[in-house]
């Protein structure tokens, strides 16, 4: 049974590990490159000393430089939870049940249980390390860049994590159940993706770095006629690299700092991880159920 | 001397939304029977035998497989009895090899040797895509499949629809071969008539749903008589019941249902043969002017 | 190994076909004692009949004397038919050539006496079956 669900989903397979190939080449040449100009510019060390205060010029200098770059990854792999789980889900029982297959299937000597125990523990697995090697990867590449900016925005916040692989298996879940509910496996795709996206994008702006839950304040004294500290600086006004600043206002002798500090980035990752996975898991014990109806 | 009964149903009914696809349907079947399921299309034979398999629920009835409930799903139930759906489904993107794999992977009494030396016989690449294969190769290894599998219940419904004479005849060699050899019971369904009276020793008439006869065929023919008698004779002078009449001006021709046969000095009493009882019964519901040319119909 | 025949259209019953066949054989002398006949899974492939209409027929010819099954090794002829063919055919021949005289002087033509001919098999046939 193991081997026949692994000769099923084998060309997922091998697209899956294709793309963890290309995104490896990719993430090792820009990691290292990073790596190397980061050493360069002398960053570390300045870090060190002065929690980047010192050398914001040269820290400017290096996240202008890289963040297109880094982009031009991240951006892209926004796009593969949706594609990869609306065509994996489908496939795992919709189009048994489009081609007719689960009579051949469930009349062999497996016991239709064990059947989609080992369906859906095999393919999940799968997509778990597949989305644990992609974010391991992005998340190594990127390290350089995350000790000058926050990681609170978009493209890291959804590619570095757990978001990743629990946005997958949201997706796949999602996909898994309309390839119960339509006769057409191509059309379930297609409606999987549309869902998916209905789903997940408000999904990632509502627990992600926007909103949930509210951001955090700080008021600084105003120094030498409050110069400068604007939401915009390179070094946060808060003076600690990863926190995001989103307003920073002047009220008499003091800046309030409108931000949402660097250590909500785990937490907000277990709360948008923990929402996908209770979605998709929701989405395929409705498919499981239908399934035991369409086949009674 | 108890007789393994291979297949059990008692009062089995399905129903779909509001119609009834099959009902109170009862009959027995001895070990080691091949049993003919003749029936028109749309008469419920893929319904009984989906039903006899596990793959539907009853909506009524009990249905059992060597004495277990076919609904119990366990490895050892499953293992009984091999099926082969209507249209042979397969993986279309698998190779016959892959195929073979994977009765192999889900199968564990599946007999390597038989399923590789049979493909080999009948010319079938092994490393052909199932889709790529033509009709009546695809039946046939949809057949290695459910006879690899070694199962003492085959159940076959319709398997030599979609294919050519010789095609046919080289599915039903193995069939019978496999029955010959391990005393296996097997189940046709079919609505070629002239075919199964060879094949099969036992019989299960359906027509809308119900059961219209059942029975080891020696035994239904040796029941039956084909009486020739004056035509103003009424149903009631006859002996048993009446299953078909057929009027013409001077005499009427009569099959009737009657042990022993019956006798008499003004009618010809004739034995039945297995097609004229099939069309009998088959017709018994349906439209009564139905003639017998319209057997091509039907066949 | 000896090779049965099946004749759909002829209204015997195959396994009846079947002993005639060895019958025949054995008078005609292409069968033999000691000889084996194919096996039960043999002929039903074969022919593409039941197997229950083979172990039916042996079974006939059991009962007649003419063959018998040897545990683990398959069926073989075991009696011989008695009756010399020769001369059965030639006295049959004589009365067949005596009533074909007689069918000519009672005014038959060719044609009656052909249709003649097959519905009396038809009815002797039907007969047996009943």
């Amino acid at each position: 049974m193991i081997w026949v669900t692994w000769r099923q989903h084998r060309t997922q397979a091998a697209a899956c590990f294709a793309i963890i190939c290309v995104v490896a080449v990719l993430a090792v040449t820009l990691g290292l490159w990073m790596r190397t100009a980061f050493s360069d510019d002398g960053l570390p060390a300045c870090l060190a000393r002065s929690g980047g205060a010192d050398c914001q010029g040269k820290i400017a200098g290096f996240v202008h430089k890289f963040t297109s770059a880094t982009q031009l990854i991240s951006v892209p792999l926004l796009a593969i939870p949706g594609f990869l789980g609306a065509i994996t889900g489908p496939l795992l029982l919709g189009r048994e049940l489009e081609q007719g297959t689960w009579r051949m299937a469930w009349s062999q000597t497996v016991p239709r249980t064990r059947w989609l125990t080992t369906k859906l523990v095999l393919v999940t697995g799968g997509l778990v390390i597949f989305g644990a090697a992609i974010s391991a990867l992005v998340s190594w590449y990127q390290a350089p860049l995350d000790q000058v900016s926050t990681r609170l925005q978009l493209s890291t916040y959804v590619t570095g994590g757990l978001v990743f692989t629990c946005s997958l298996l949201c997706a796949f879940g999602i996909g898994v159940l309309t390839g119960l509910l339509l006769r057409n496996t191509i059309g379930a795709m297609v409606v999987a993706y549309i869902s998916w996206e209905i789903v997940g994008t408000p999904g990632i702006l509502l627990s992600g770095p926007l909103h949930i839950p509210g951001p955090a304040t700080m008021r600084l004294p105003c120094r030498d006629g409050c110069p400068g500290a604007s939401a915009g600086s390179v070094l946060p006004a808060t003076g600690h690299f990863g926190d995001q600043v989103l307003s920073v206002t002047r009220s008499g002798a003091q800046l309030i700092v409108s931000y949402l500090p660097a250590g909500r980035f785990w937490t907000l990752q277990f709360i948008a991880g923990g929402l996908y996975l209770l979605v998709g898991a929701a989405a395929v014990a409705c498919a499981v159920w239908l399934l035991h109806r369409r086949t009674t | 001397m108890t007789e393994v009964q291979a297949l059990r149903a008692e009062g089995l009914g399905k129903r779909y939304g509001h119609i009834w696809g099959l009902r109170d349907c009862t009959f027995t079947i001895p070990a080691g029977s091949v049993v003919g399921l003749v029936g028109p299309n749309g008469a419920g034979k893929t319904t009984m035998l989906a039903l006899t398999v596990g793959l539907l629920a009853p909506t009524e009835g009990h249905v059992e497989v060597f004495g277990e409930p076919s609904r119990a799903h366990t490895a050892g139930t499953l293992a009984r009895v091999s099926y082969l759906a209507q249209d042979h489904p397969m993986y279309g993107s698998f190779t016959v090899a892959d195929m073979l794999h994977l009765g192999a992977s889900m199968n564990p009494a599946w007999d390597r040797p038989l399923a590789e030396q049979r493909v080999d016989t009948l010319g079938i690449p092994l490393k052909r895509k199932i889709k790529a294969l033509s009709g009546g190769q695809q039946a046939q290894v949809a057949l290695t499949m459910a006879l690899a599998k070694r199962a003492p219940l085959m159940v076959l419904d319709e398997p030599v629809a979609s294919l050519d004479p010789i095609a046919r005849l080289d599915f039903m060699r193995d069939i019978m071969a496999a029955a010959a050899d391990k005393a296996i019971t097997v189940i046709i369904a079919s609505h070629v008539i002239s075919e199964l009276e060879r094949l099969c020793d036992w019989l299960l008439v359906l027509t809308e749903g119900r059961l219209q006869l059942a029975g080891p065929i020696d035994d239904l023919r040796a029941g039956h008589r084909l009486l020739t008698v004056p035509r103003q004779t009424a149903d009631a002078d006859l002996p048993g019941t009446v299953i078909a009449r057929d009027d013409s001006d001077r005499h009427s021709t009569v099959l009737v249902a009657a042990d022993p046969p019956p006798q008499h000095p003004q009618w010809v009493v004739e034995p039945v043969s297995f097609e004229q009882l099939v069309l009998a019964y088959l017709r018994r519901r349906s439209a009564p002017d139905l003639v017998p040319a319209q057997k091509a119909a039907i066949g | 190994m000896f090779r049965f025949r099946l004749d759909g259209s002829s209204g015997v019953p195959p396994y009846l076909q079947l002993v005639h066949q060895v019958r025949q054989s054995l008078l005609l002398g292409y069968l033999r004692e000691g000889d084996q006949l194919p096996t039960v899974k043999d002929v039903a492939s074969d022919l593409t009949i039941n197997p229950n209409t083979v172990v039916k027929a042996y079974r006939q010819l059991e009962h007649e004397g003419l063959a018998g099954g040897r545990p683990g090794q398959g069926t073989f002829i075991t009696g011989i038919l008695t009756q010399s063919p020769h001369d059965a055919s030639a006295a049959l021949r004589l009365s067949l050539e005596q009533w074909f005289r007689d069918a000519e002087r009672a005014g038959l033509s060719e044609d009656t006496v052909t249709a003649l001919i097959a519905v009396v098999r038809h009815d002797m046939r039907k007969e047996k079956i009943g």
